[in-house]
């Protein structure tokens, strides 16, 4: 009995201390690799509801936070729209959303319009599939499979100069899926814009 | 009457000078900053580091037992600017209670010596800063802390022993902050 009573207390004083740690980061724990993502259904730019499941490519599907004023996506927003271009017709779709709460549908449409975006922009006001996948910066792409398994998490490429880039983790991510063979790496990180939830 | 209002009136001054008086501490303490000929504070010195450089300030030498909190910024991060001015004053009040703090600027190396420099400036800020030049971020993210994924602004905090006692990505929490560093420093003693 008083080790069953020690027990409890450790765990108790073992959760305290780890969301002490944790300290002020709402960070949920989002999608892990290998999981599948449920379908979802969000507004778009003009206020119609999308689903996942009519976005998505017959062979995968990339969804990619983003911000219209973010300095860094800024850098990747021709990346993104030559990432949809050159896919497309691999049934691979390129899917945005924009989880920011601070920013307005006017902005977002200017950035569809000034970069020729052909791809859909997805409104996610109240965070609830950042919260979902755990999406914390802008660009954070998640790329999912045929069947919607999450088989890449992270960066789009090691660098916002594209002069610079050594790493095409994204592409190398979707060539091996498309190809039949394993991610060889599922995550990378790199800086990013905080996405402001709401 | 008269004399009661002007002892009305001198209680009122001592009041609002107690408020403001804090402040005013803080605003002299920014005045001794080294002055340039024309006036002005002079630029902080901002040093390049690579990712082994990152590794270094983060183990820190042997006989170093300061709490180090670390935040990562950049000049075109709004979230990082915005919260600026509470991390200077952050170092204002714990420079003297054993605090080790350094940023980490995440700009572009063309922007070392004008725009990183120039918000230093701008800013009043003493603690020293560094700026990341990596071809890949990813080890150097890592390093710090596995479960960062990068975004900016990110503030940590390392004990006297370098385990991470608080982290927080995002706008910082001024008093939230203030608690983790009161409890951390008094620990460290």
């Amino acid at each position: 009995m008083k080790n069953h009573k020690l027990t409890i207390s450790l765990i108790l004083i073992l959760a305290i201390a780890a969301i002490a740690i944790g300290g002020g980061n709402d960070k949920p724990s989002g999608a892990s690799i290998g999981q599948p993502i449920a379908d979802f259904k969000l507004p778009d730019i003009d206020g119609k509801d999308r689903s996942l499941a009519s976005l998505k490519g017959a062979n995968g599907t990339v969804l990619i936070f983003i911000s219209a004023q973010c300095p860094m996506v800024r850098a990747y927003n021709a990346r993104i729209e030559k990432l949809a271009a050159d896919y497309r017709e691999r049934g691979v779709n390129v899917i945005g959303i924009n989880s920011n709460s601070a920013e307005a549908t006017e902005d977002i449409k200017r950035q569809i319009a000034d970069n020729k975006f052909t791809f859909v922009v997805l409104r996610d006001k109240g965070n609830k599939i950042a919260d979902m996948l755990g999406a914390e910066r802008t660009p954070e792409v998640y790329f999912l499979d045929a069947g919607s398994k999450l088989v890449y998490h992270g960066r789009i490429d090691n660098h916002k100069d594209v002069s610079l880039v050594q790493s095409n983790d994204l592409r190398n991510a979707i060539d091996a899926t498309l190809a039949g063979k394993p991610v060889e790496k599922t995550e990378a990180a790199a800086f990013g814009c905080t996405i402001k939830r709401g | 009457m008269k004399r009661n209002t002007f002892l009305a009136l001198g209680v009122l001054i001592v009041v609002v000078f107690q408020f403001v008086a804090p402040r005013r501490v803080l605003v002299s303490h920014a005045a001794t900053a080294p002055q340039t000929r024309k006036g002005t504070t002079a630029p902080p010195m901002v040093r390049e580091i690579d990712a082994e450089g990152l590794k270094k300030i983060l183990q820190r030498g042997p006989n170093e037992s300061r709490p180090l909190l670390i935040n990562f910024w950049a000049t075109w991060c709004e979230p990082c600017r915005d919260e600026f001015p509470d991390l200077v004053r952050i170092d204002a009040d714990y420079k003297g209670r054993g605090l080790q703090f350094v940023t980490i600027s995440l700009d572009d190396l063309a922007d070392l010596k004008t725009g990183v420099r120039q918000f230093l400036r701008t800013a009043q800020a003493k603690m020293p800063t560094y700026l990341l030049n990596v071809p890949d971020p990813e080890p150097a993210i890592k390093g710090v802390d596995e479960t960062w994924g990068g975004s900016l602004p990110a503030t940590f905090l390392f004990d006297s022993k370098g385990q991470i006692v608080f982290k927080h990505t995002g706008r910082i929490k001024p008093d939230e902050l203030r608690t983790v560093l009161d409890k951390t420093l008094n620990a460290a003693r």
